[in-house]
């Protein structure tokens, strides 16, 4: 069976590998995938090589890949080192803030709308999340490129929704435990009045500002990316 | 196979091992001099540095292409060299390296210091091609 090789698909998968490795920038990856469809070019131009060959060729003349990112790992060392750390402050903050904006959503919804409703949030929100994991855990590169498929996954989750009230879902698993659970906080609510109320802003006003630095973290990071 | 012709044969293994070693080392110490030198001439890319190295040194400097970059990386964090990313005619996206006054500054010392070693390798080497031609 005859097959079509593209140095393009080869390209993209070979740029995908790099990424997917986490310790290049951007950059970095873009100036060598350029580097190896500048050679390609030439080779294909100069030499009449066939795409297949030419590829080969410019892959052996770029060397030992693993190498090639070790060499790299030793001129980033300080910032790899610094990035880790950086993130790992990030996760633990989000660890810590998340779980009380959750409640605190919750209690606004339960405060605003009523406990059916909250149940139903809670569904949704949970869905999303699960659908986000999974969709992680089989696709990092997803998780890197910035959630792209964000369309998908509101679009599923909403389907996965109708689908949990059409079976009652939220009801006999999810629902009753949130029922439980909310009720005593809906308590709590009408004991402590207003006060939960600005707990709930202050943490949502926290976490806002910890994805605000995470993202302009991001942002120098990606370095001097066209 | 007898012994002395297997001992033949690690020996002059030994030697192109030791010789490559050299190469290497010497591939090193004139890599970043040799680099600015080019990017001092006019601002340019990876790929051209490695074809102008490749045709300056008719191929026989075995310099693995990916090498270029994590050394290029090196030089900038060092401000010997700066980088911008410009769109060339042919609409493609490329990674230019100009040289800096830093970078100018260390290319001067660098050329004394190569002249200096190149002055002294000339004549010791006179003095030891003049002796062998007396000897014969």
């Amino acid at each position: 069976m005859k097959t079509t090789f593209s140095i393009e698909e080869a390209l993209q998968n070979w740029v995908n590998t790099l990424r997917s490795q986490h310790t290049m920038s951007e950059s970095d990856i873009l100036e060598l995938s350029h580097h190896l469809q500048d050679e390609c070019n030439t080779l294909m131009e100069s030499s009449n090589h066939s795409a297949e060959d030419a590829w080969a060729i410019a892959l052996y003349r770029l060397g030992d890949i693993q190498e090639l990112i070790s060499q790299y790992c030793l001129v980033d060392q300080k910032k790899v080192i610094s990035t880790k750390l950086r993130y790992i402050i990030i996760g633990a903050l989000l660890m810590l803030l998340i779980p009380n904006l959750i409640k605190s959503l919750v209690l606004g919804v339960i405060f605003i709308f009523g406990l059916d409703y909250a149940s139903y949030c809670i569904m949704a929100v949970s869905s999303l999340l699960v659908i986000m994991a999974l969709r992680a855990i089989m696709k990092p590169e997803i998780v890197i490129g910035g959630l792209r498929s964000i369309k998908k996954i509101g679009i599923a989750t909403i389907v996965i929704c109708i689908l949990a009230r059409w079976i009652d879902f939220v009801l006999l698993a999810g629902g009753t435990y949130a029922f439980l659970e909310f009720k005593t906080m809906a308590i709590a609510i009408e004991e402590f009045g207003i006060l939960s109320q600005y707990i709930g802003l202050l943490n949502m006003v926290l976490l806002f500002i910890v994805m605000l630095t995470a993202l302009l973290m991001q942002r120098r990071l990606k370095l001097s990316h066209p | 196979m007898t012994y002395i012709e297997l001992q033949c044969i690690i020996a002059v293994y030994l030697e192109v091992q030791c010789m490559n070693n050299i190469n290497k080392q010497l591939m090193a110490a004139s890599s970043i001099p040799l680099i600015l030198t080019i990017i001092k001439a006019q601002e340019t890319y990876g790929y051209e540095i490695i074809q102008k190295i490749k045709l300056l040194s008719d191929g026989e400097m075995e310099w693995k292409d990916g090498s270029l970059y994590p050394v290029l990386k090196k030089m900038e964090q060092k401000d010997l060299i700066q980088s911008r990313w410009r769109k060339t005619s042919g609409g493609k996206q490329r990674k230019y390296y100009s040289i800096t006054i830093k970078g100018s500054l260390h290319l001067n010392d660098e050329v004394s210091q190569w002249n200096k070693v190149n002055s002294m390798m000339q004549s010791l080497w006179q003095d030891h091609v003049s002796a062998k031609s007396n000897l014969t």
